[in-house]
């Protein structure tokens, strides 16, 4: 059926990629540390976005914390006012311990948008598996992708230099004039994180850079366009805005920093700037780059569904072209962030623009649904991930809608509503899909096999923790309760209390993820090249990849969702049964 | 392509190239660094588009800043920076030439000038333009201390300049080190000839960019009064 | 309100409470209200269409050893053009009904009584039609006070909002609507309150500390009321003297004593205390001669305009003191307040504090 070599086709065996050098630990170090291996970049990339996901979200947990009771000021027994409620004690006043409440939702939006699912999927999963599903021996241009990965730890430090300076307290969005004039005691760490961020824009670009160019020049022998896994569509997509827009935060993030040391008066309306335009420039980025971090999601569900359901998906055109679609309109919706700071025009133009963004992920959904019609679907935790998502992601999405009604926007905006709204987007679709996605590849990263069960109990952890988390904040925003708030009014106290808890239950949850993954490295089962059945070229390499992924250029005969008409590599035919094949001629449809 | 003779030390740089095993053929390779060099060039143009849109705006809000602020600039400095800048693009555009060609010799001729012409722009911006004005108290924002602001908002255009230009001219020293290395290892190895010129053709690339750049600033900074 | 297309429910349904707390406190906002029910009941239609099936599907299709999934259409162009378009239309429909209510709230009838909200850090200061700023303040929940706003009930009322130092935006949850309130700039809304009561204010533009201490009352009051009390604050604050118009800038929407102190203890900025008439040396050197009134109020309007013009020797250049868009009036009330904080002016400052009461 298919001419694609395998690694059992011939004698000669090389190692794997992870087969540590001679020489011992210091070798090892060395040739991890000067590595042109998309492999072995990917899996650094892993180990990095992970920690820093773990610190970004301990700062969400503390921010939980804080908001388990409001702050008063009562009477204590002796006739003293004293200030109750205040979990972070960091300062010497009450007001004092507000600017550590907002360091610490600063540092969780800074950290978790920056350093975690901007490069989240792309730097990792996307780098490991981008040239293995193309059929090549790696991207384009190794050295950059190198350089690239330095670029990177050079923007986490800055990131976190400036934390530890007792960190910045603007938000995520550095608005001015607030962090060109105003923000606490910052003057450096203010310069810090968005030194940290512009840094980061270049690993950013020079990454898309590298899979454009991959995906246009290195696809093995036989691969069309068409004939590309839905994750190297995503990939692309994620790539082009990466180009595109990130040049446009660099230089407003560059305006922002002469600002905050020479006062250059561009963005500071003391000295006639106009603080809206530092929202336009930061939002032409800021908003494509939502897609950067919920394409490569909506890439790994796609290879997840298609997989365990054993069908190929509905409407593949479709998805790819709604990918590019995405990537278009979503240059166009930036002003959706400004409703209630821009005029009538401007508000009607975005808010129709950002209905046009809706259509074609609500298309993807459909399909991805349709996909698991009549197919065969195994019930393990990847596939029990692909489900978390597509049910977080359509409450994300359709909470979309009454934030692009401008009648219901001007209520909701900046309340807890859009917090909900943007963690059921950004958490239920890309972090979910990039846990499920790990789980996925684990054992074509590792070669082990993790626990099935414990992955299921922490997916089941994970899902109900989240949705006590943020469902209950979609009626706390409705309500009344405005973001970055450290103290709120009594009447939110309950809403707040659960939200609490759902958070310690999805802290939990991604606990028993870690201890799984750990334990999976320490002493999991080996695992095969194939474990799930899959077609796309990956799973022709060995678990884990040998140095250069193939033995030799694989030439592709199929497609990557033919689950239909291929029986998957390296696996037993009796596991994967076929249906009966089509009458010769007949086509499919 | 792929019949290298990779032993022989006497052969030049260029034809001694063997291309990254990850690529097929050699031109795959060179059309994959031209298409990934494009695509930078494409970023660094969307860098300047928020300088020009910073400019668009601030002009629209305060014109009569900018037309005070701009009777301080000397056309006739800009005008001879324009030129130079013009030339350099001949040249650098001609010692490509030359390597598709093999004529070394005028190869390194070409690119010398193109480096020089680099240092001289550098040279004239600092001496004729940005040290006499800074010392002046012409500087952006609160640091603008001239007494004879010609609008109360002309330290803004300062910002809007000295930004425009400053990053700019940090563009001419960056392609300016491109090109040096070129010239170090054109006359060390010999590295550029008819079949493999991509370092070179990409430092031209980037050379003429930094020209495109200036000649849309050189009218928008000095020539709007 | 003839032009929005929807019936307006007076009572709040059970969705309405549980999503908002209750009906809306105007006829718009009970529009809005409508408007999200309708987005609500859209969103658990599709939701419930696909989550059902995505799992009904997942049962039926489970994975069962040795047989396979069977062949089935790997597109339909007739179904998605379907699932394309009518839901489209339907998005339309919520842009349409949506931009209805957002204009008509955003602009005001003509007729609208106009009240000034001034937006600083963290306070909400209202000046009236007759140029009262009160700077009344109600104690809530027994810890902060939060400053009153009062509006008529049944008159249009129009904010014309302006900001001092950073990005505000005034939300009324109540009234299901805010706008970002920014320094340099003029943005407004209006509203119309149905009934007599209290409605929180809550600044919902991240801006600082006490960002979530930047509340405030609105509170709709009958239309006489409205007025007997904005007659009463002109009597009261009409009368003050410059020095204490001074104090009421310095402490109220300056909020210049935050660095200045006005006892003499140490601050971010130079102390006011004693300081009016005292020779200061300057960081370049030059000197502010004592008792010299001109080169005093120079000194003094200077700094507030150009706060690195002339830096105190000792404090930080250039100065962290923000820029204000202080009126020459408003500066010369600066000046006398930070006068009559000196002791050797402390005489004439202290006779006119009580004129107040005379006049009454």
């Amino acid at each position: 059926m298919t001419t694609i070599p395998t690694p059992h086709d011939h004698g000669h065996h090389e190692g794997s990629y992870l087969t540590p050098p001679k020489g011992g630990f210091f070798a090892a170090v060395i040739q991890w540390a000067t590595t042109v291996d998309h492999k072995k970049l990917g899996v650094m990339y892993t180990v990095a976005v992970l920690s820093l996901f773990m610190v970004g979200g301990l700062a969400a947990l503390l921010v939980r914390v804080e908001l388990w009771e409001p702050t008063r000021v009562v009477l204590n027994e002796a006739g003293e006012a004293v200030t109750t409620g205040q979990f972070f004690q960091l300062g010497k006043t009450p007001a004092e311990n507000y600017t550590w409440y907002n360091r610490f939702f600063t540092i969780h939006g800074a950290i978790m948008v920056f350093l975690v699912i901007v490069p989240g999927v792309p730097a990792t999963l996307g780098n490991f598996l981008l040239p293995l599903m193309l059929g090549a021996k790696d991207v384009a241009f190794p050295r950059l992708n190198l350089l690239s990965w330095y670029i990177y730890c050079t923007g986490a430090l800055f990131a976190i230099l400036s934390l530890i300076n007792t960190g910045v307290d603007t938000g995520w969005t550095f608005y001015a004039p607030y962090s060109s004039s105003h923000a606490a005691n910052t003057y450096n760490n203010v310069v810090l994180m968005t030194t940290a961020a512009f840094i980061l824009g270049f690993s950013s670009i020079l990454t898309g850079l590298n899979f454009i160019v991959t995906i246009h020049k290195l696809r093995c022998p036989g691969m069309g366009w068409f004939d590309m896994p839905l994750f190297v569509w995503a990939m692309y997509a994620t790539s082009i805005i990466q180009v595109l827009a990130t040049p446009v935060i660099g230089i407003t993030l560059l305006l922002l920093i002469f600002e905050r040391i020479f006062h250059v008066g561009i963005f500071d309306p003391a000295m006639g700037g106009d603080p809206v335009l530092f929202q336009h420039f930061f939002w032409f980025y800021s908003h494509p780059v939502v897609y950067v971090m919920i394409l490569p999601g909506m890439g790994i569900a796609s290879e997840m569904i298609a997989v365990h359901a054993r069908k190929p998906i509905f409407g593949y055109r479709a998805i790819a072209f709604a990918s590019l679609g995405i990537a278009g309109v979503g240059f166009l919706v930036w002003g959706h962030h400004m409703f209630t700071a821009m005029g009538e025009l401007a508000s009607t133009i975005f808010s129709a623009l950002t209905f046009f963004v809706a259509i074609p992920t609500a298309v993807k959904v459909f399909n991805w649904i349709a996909t698991l019609y009549k197919g065969s679907i195994a019930f393990n935790t990847p596939m029990l991930y692909a489900l978390t998502f597509l049910f977080l992601f359509s409450i994300g999405g359709l909470t979309g809608l009454p934030l692009a009604t401008l009648a219901t926007d001007m209520h909701l905006h900046d309340s807890y509503f859009v917090v909900a709204h943007f963690h059921y987007v950004m958490m239920g679709g890309t972090i979910i899909a990039f846990i499920g996605g790990l789980h996925h590849w684990w054992p074509k990263i590792t070669g082990k096999m993790y626990t099935e069960w414990v992955g299921m109990t922490g997916c089941i952890m994970v899902f109900i923790g989240f949705n006590v988390t943020f469902f209950t904040q979609f009626f706390l925003g409705t309500q009344g309760m405005p973001r970055r708030y450290a103290s709120y009014i009594d009447e939110f106290q309950t809403l707040h209390q659960i939200s609490t808890v759902g958070s310690m239950i999805l802290g939990a949850g991604m606990f028993v993820q870690l201890g799984n993954f750990l334990h999976s490295i320490v002493a999991g089962k080996k695992a095969p090249p194939n474990p799930w059945g899959g077609l796309s070229l990956e799973w022709y390499a060995d678990s884990p990849p040998s140095e250069h992924n193939f033995h030799h250029e694989p030439i592709l005969t199929h497609g990557p969702y033919d689950y239909e008409d291929v029986y998957p590599p390296h696996c037993d035919p009796a596991d994967f049964p076929l249906p009966e094949p089509l009458p010769a001629g007949a086509k499919h449809h | 392509m792929t019949t290298i003779d990779t032993h022989s030390k006497r052969q030049p740089g260029w034809k001694r190239y063997a291309f990254a095993n990850h690529f097929r053929n050699a031109e795959d390779e060179f059309d994959a660094c031209k298409l990934g060099f494009w695509l930078f060039l494409a970023t660094e143009i969307l860098l300047f588009a928020g300088l020009f849109c910073a400019y668009a705006m601030y002009r629209v809000k305060f014109p009569e800043a900018f037309a005070a602020g701009s009777h301080h600039l000397d056309i006739r400095w800009g005008g001879l920076n324009t030129l130079v800048l013009l030339v350099s693009s001949f040249t650098v555009a001609m010692s490509i030439r030359c390597a598709q060609l093999d004529n070394q010799k005028w190869l390194r001729i070409n690119l010398v000038i193109t480096i020089l012409c680099a240092f001289m722009f550098f040279f004239i911006k600092l001496t004729f333009e940005y040290i006499p004005k800074w010392s002046h108290g012409i500087r952006p924002g609160v640091l603008y201390s001239n007494p004879f602001a010609g609008h109360p908002q002309e330290p803004v255009w300062w910002s809007v300049y000295y930004g425009a230009t400053g990053i700019h001219a940090l563009h001419v020293l960056i392609g300016a080190s491109l090109l040096l290395w070129c010239l170090y290892r054109s006359l060390r190895y010999k590295a550029y000839g008819p079949t493999h010129y991509t370092m070179l053709e990409n430092s031209g690339l980037y050379w003429h960019l930094v020209d495109v750049i200036w000649i849309f600033l050189f009218p928008l900074l000095y020539l709007i009064h | 309100m003839n032009s929005l297309p929807l019936t307006l429910a007076q009572d709040a349904g059970l969705l309405e409470k549980l999503f908002f707390g209750g009906a809306g406190a105007s006829p718009l906002a009970h529009y809005t209200d409508q408007v999200f029910l309708w987005i609500l009941y859209f969103c658990i239609f599709w939701f419930v269409l696909l989550m059902g099936l995505m799992f009904y599907w997942v049962v039926k299709y489970r994975r069962r050893p040795g047989v396979p999934p069977q062949r089935s259409a790997h597109h339909n162009t007739r179904l998605e053009l379907v699932w394309t378009i009518v839901p489209s239309v339907f998005l339309g429909a919520m842009f349409y009904f949506g931009f209805q209510g957002y204009i008509t709230k955003l602009v005001s009838p003509t007729n609208a009584e106009v009240i000034d909200i001034t937006g600083q850090k963290w306070d909400w200061v209202a000046t009236y039609k007759n140029g009262v700023n009160p700077q009344e303040k109600v104690e809530i929940g027994g810890n902060t006070s939060a400053p009153v706003i009062i509006v008529p009930v049944g008159r249009p009322v129009q904010f014309r909002m302006t900001s001092i130092d950073v990005l505000h935006s005034f939300w009324i949850p109540d009234f299901r609507f805010k706008f970002d309130v920014m320094p340099n700039r003029y943005t407004s809304f209006w509203i119309e309150a149905e009934e007599p009561g209290d409605h929180w204010i809550f600044c919902a533009e991240y801006c600082g500390d006490r960002h979530s201490e930047m509340s405030a009352i609105l509170r709709a009051v009958p239309a006489d009321e409205y007025d007997a009390t904005l007659a009463r604050w002109w009597n009261e604050t009409g009368a003050l003297t410059p020095a204490q118009r001074g104090q009421r800038i310095a402490t109220g929407m300056g909020g210049c004593i935050a660095c200045h102190s006005i006892n003499g203890s140490p601050g971010v900025g130079p102390t006011w205390k004693d300081a009016w008439g005292v020779e200061v040396a300057l960081a370049d050197g030059t000197k502010i001669p004592a008792d010299d009134e001109a080169a005093w109020m120079n000194y003094v309007i200077e700094s507030i305009r150009k706060p690195s013009a002339q830096i105190h020797a000792g404090f930080p250049s250039p100065s962290p003191m923000p820029l204000y868009n202080f009126t020459d009036e408003e500066l010369g009330y600066l000046a006398a307040y930070i006068k009559s904080l000196s002791s050797k002016y402390a005489a004439p400052a202290e006779t006119p504090a009580e004129t107040p009461a005379e006049q009454n």
